[in-house]
């Protein structure tokens, strides 16, 4: 039996970021346990976009500091965090008073989000078919960073930090002592014992709430994605979005690939299923054929599924939950890898005995208990 | 430059069309394919890689690698290996990722048509077309799509007799096996065979398949049986990526399915079978083969086609390998040496050889990929050639009513690939309700020959991998 400070479950993008800040807080008696290997779950399945083009304060302030934090781990932990920015599509004047007011909001808070005209979407990426475009939104701050050097970087500093960071190491059970207060955490090699224990299972959390005897409000929807064969650098430099084209995202990998997504269908319901689809690949072929023509010759090179794992008003559940010392980091709602680092510096921040700037009280995960749910956060893809 | 002069076949004279290379006139005759007409040429380098803009030209030759990526009428990208040469076309040499096409041509996202046949058969091998065969002699009515120009898979190129303990075609060509088995499918009324068309993915019930940009079909077959063949192997050694080297099988197809002598003169790497039947078809087009290198202390392949080679000079250079390749933007100069037993060579063995070809005869594997998409349990049995799917003796997957046949079930030859065919062909003929005691038989008597051609000492260590995948 080994005792933690802290365990942390789920070796994805969140579960990292929680283990970084704390180490920087300075609370290193920590354990990641990963059931498989970092990144495997959602996070080396998405669709790699950072983005503080939000409607509703709380998430723009959240992605602010998120993006600031994108920029320095990309430095500290070597990887890229690229800034092209969203450029959202717009094809009705509707959308664009939509798209205005949000903009307002979003300039009031310190993001410098601009309107672009058709022609200047087209100078951001020239590939674009712009003959039904009204105009465009563009906030050069947003960007992408790609998931496996991001938890590559991550996993390096753990090493480096001499943290513990278990991989293929599943949790198979848990034990509740002294009313919850101390937890026993079973893996098939190892037994942890732990008053904090830290949720940032992604679409898995709901299992490990099964495992402490408590209903966790997150649902996995399959979300598919695709990448092409590799292009040439700066192809597609933002990441364009088209609500119009079924909620469509897409954009160029450091690899050279294009990859995006579209919406899952309003009748799928929850699964643990995971299997792509033919039917996904013909609609996400017409969306992206019809925002950029060129697209029609890029093959597909790959197409996976991951989760976007659902919570009931579609925002994060952030801080204590039903037991006391269980902290939930889940029900991102397709958002956990993009707001990885600042949901991770404010964990670690009260995890520790701090405070946050952030509003984690709007996340507080109590909210769905008594019945009060935000209004969703825009989503895409 | 093209064979005028071989032994045993020969290439009819017979329409040229011309497209254009860099804006060069290029003459092919006409159902040869743009990387064939372009070697007849002596243009071998067709693209410059992504990252370090390196030459590259052909390798496999049959649309499994992508080596020979070039822009076909200003789509990035095209196999050129697989894309027959057609009048007025427009190839140009990619230089890195290519950019993705300013104009577009009038691509609109067309309609998809949909299949229900009885049977699905992928790749148009002895496998494939053999268990189509059979299925639609029992009833089924059978679509067969292969990504390569022809149906025959690699028998249209095997000028060798096959000889063993089959009793079935021993003595005969593959070449003529191949025709006469692509001719009764072409003939039979419960097949329709699709060429050029490639297998993207296998969906639930669904297989997507596409024959160019704007068609594509979705096949929902009661029964589907994977026959894809499998890959040659590349091994590691500096410059292994320069034209010039080519797979053993890239090479076969040039000069024995387009008639194009490949170069002057050739080191072969491996000794086995391949290695050694494919070095005696070098001869035969008229290139010189210099060497045969083999890092085993002793040759892997059938001793009559070893003495052979002999009897023509060619050295066979077993515990040897090679050290690297030098050249500037193609294949000049090969450096052999002696291994020592240990890891490193021995000291002052080594040999320049100044030819134009190397190829690579060190391996085969089963191209698994689509029975992985479809969820099949996949086994790694380095016996078999690497990943292969679980089975019966029936050569049913662990998939339902999904089959495998061939060299995509475990590298072996083309008799054990007929015969796998058979079986899987017999018994979807019985499931799907048409056949009967003609099925049965067919199947019994097949696993019986299969178990003959399997016997003997030299085939021991293939029977225990066979075991473990099920059969």
């Amino acid at each position: 039996m080994i005792n933690r400070d802290v365990v942390i479950i789920g070796g994805g993008s969140t579960g990292l970021s929680i283990g970084y800040f704390l180490s920087r807080l300075g609370v290193k008696d920590i354990t990641i346990l990963e059931k498989s290997y970092v990144g495997s779950g959602s996070t080396g399945r998405c669709g790699t976009g950072i983005r503080a083009q939000f409607g509703d304060e709380p998430t723009i302030r959240l992605m602010k500091r998120s993006e600031q934090l994108w920029n320095e781990l990309g430095n500290e932990l070597s990887f890229n965090f690229r800034q092209t920015g969203y450029l959202y599509l717009h094809y009705s004047e509707e959308e664009l008073r939509q798209y205005k007011e949000m903009k307002e909001l979003q300039n009031s808070l310190g993001v410098p989000t601009k309107l672009l005209s058709p022609e200047e979407a087209k100078d951001r990426c020239e590939l674009i078919d712009i003959s039904n475009v009204k105009g465009a939104s563009f906030n050069p701050e947003d960007g992408k960073a790609h998931p496996f050097d991001v938890v590559t970087g991550f996993k390096e500093y753990f090493q480096k930090d001499e943290l513990e960071l278990q991989e293929r190491t599943p949790v198979t059970g848990i034990q509740l002592k002294n009313d919850g207060k101390l937890k026993i955490i079973n893996t098939p090699e190892e037994s942890y014992k732990t008053e904090i224990l830290v949720n940032a299972a992604g679409g898995w959390a709901p299992k490990i709430g099964d495992l402490m005897g408590i209903e966790i409000p997150v649902e996995p929807y399959k979300h598919q994605a695709i990448i092409t064969e590799p292009f040439e650098e700066g192809s597609i430099e933002p990441v364009v979005i088209s609500m119009k084209h079924e909620n469509a995202y897409l954009t160029q990998t450091e690899r050279g690939g294009i990859i995006g997504g579209i919406g899952t269908r309003e009748d799928e319901t929850s699964t643990y299923d995971m299997r792509e689809t033919l039917e996904f690949e013909e609609r996400i072929s017409r969306a992206f054929g019809t925002m950029i023509p060129s697209l029609k010759y890029a093959r597909i090179l790959k197409h996976w599924a991951g989760y976007y794992a659902m919570s009931p008003d579609g925002n994060p559940l952030l801080g204590e939950y039903k037991v006391p010392g269980h902290y939930l980091a889940a029900g991102f709602s397709g958002h956990g890898y993009m707001m990885a680092p600042s949901v991770g510096e404010a964990l670690a921040e009260v995890v520790s005995g701090g405070k946050t700037d952030l509003p984690l009280d709007y996340y507080d995960p109590e909210r769905i208990d008594r019945g009060e749910l935000r209004e969703a956060a825009l989503q895409m893809g | 430059m093209r064979i005028d002069d071989h032994p045993i076949l020969s290439f009819p004279e017979t329409d040229t069309v011309t497209f254009t290379y860099e804006g060069k006139e290029i003459a092919a005759k006409k159902g040869e394919t743009i990387a064939a007409a372009l070697h007849n040429e002596g243009i071998i380098e067709l693209r410059r890689s992504g990252d370090k803009q390196r030459p590259r030209g052909l390798f496999c030759a049959i649309g499994k690698c992508s080596s020979c990526l070039m822009k076909v009428d200003g789509v990035p990208n095209v196999r050129t290996c697989i894309t027959m040469a057609s009048e007025g076309m427009r190839v140009e040499k990619q230089n890195g990722f290519p950019e993705l096409p300013r104009e577009v041509n009038d691509l609109k996202p067309g309609s998809i048509d949909t299949a229900e046949p009885d049977l699905l058969v992928v790749g148009g091998g002895p496998a494939g077309l053999k268990s189509g065969l059979v299925a639609a002699e029992a009833g089924a009515d059978v679509i067969i799509v292969d990504e390569n120009p022809f149906l025959g898979g690699q028998l249209i190129k095997q000028t060798h007799k096959f000889f063993g303990s089959s009793e079935q075609e021993a003595g005969i060509r593959g070449v003529d096996i191949g025709e006469e088995l692509v001719e009764r499918v072409e003939r039979h009324k419960n097949i329709k065979s699709m060429t050029s068309t490639s297998s993207v993915g296998i969906y639930e019930d669904t297989v997507g398949v596409y024959k160019n940009m704007s068609h594509f079909q979705k096949i929902n077959p009661r029964k589907t049986i994977i026959a894809t063949g499998a890959t040659e192997d590349m091994i590691t050694f500096p410059n292994n990526d320069l034209p010039g080297i080519y797979g053993a099988g890239g090479v076969q197809t040039l000069m024995n399915v387009y008639g194009v002598k490949p170069g002057e003169k050739v080191v072969m790497v491996g000794a086995g079978n391949v290695g050694l039947i494919v070095s005696y078809q070098l001869l035969q087009a008229g290139v010189d083969v210099e060497a045969i290198v083999e890092i085993a202390p002793r040759i892997g392949g059938y001793f009559v086609h070893a003495a052979k080679l002999r009897r023509f000079g060619v050295p066979i250079l077993t515990g040897h390998r090679v050290l690297e390749v030098e050249g500037k933007e193609r294949v000049e100069k090969v450096k052999v040496a002696e291994t020592n037993g240990s890891g490193g060579i021995v000291q002052g063995s080594v040999v320049d050889y100044e030819v134009d070809i190397l190829a690579l005869a060190v391996g085969l594997s089963p191209s698994y990929k689509l029975l992985g998409h479809a969820g099949c349990e996949l086994q790694f049995q380095p016996q078999l050639g690497g990943y292969v799917p679980t089975r019966n003796e029936r050569m049913e997957t662990t998939v339902g009513g999904l089959y495998v046949a061939g060299d995509a079930a475990g590298i072996e030859e083309a008799t054990s690939a007929l015969l796998e065919g058979t079986i899987a062909g017999a018994d979807v003929g019985l499931k799907i309700g048409e056949g009967g005691k003609a099925e049965e038989d067919l199947i019994n008597d097949s696993q019986e020959k299969l178990s003959r051609l399997r016997a003997g000492p030299f085939y021991r260590d293939l029977r225990e991998s066979l075991k473990e995948v099920g059969v």
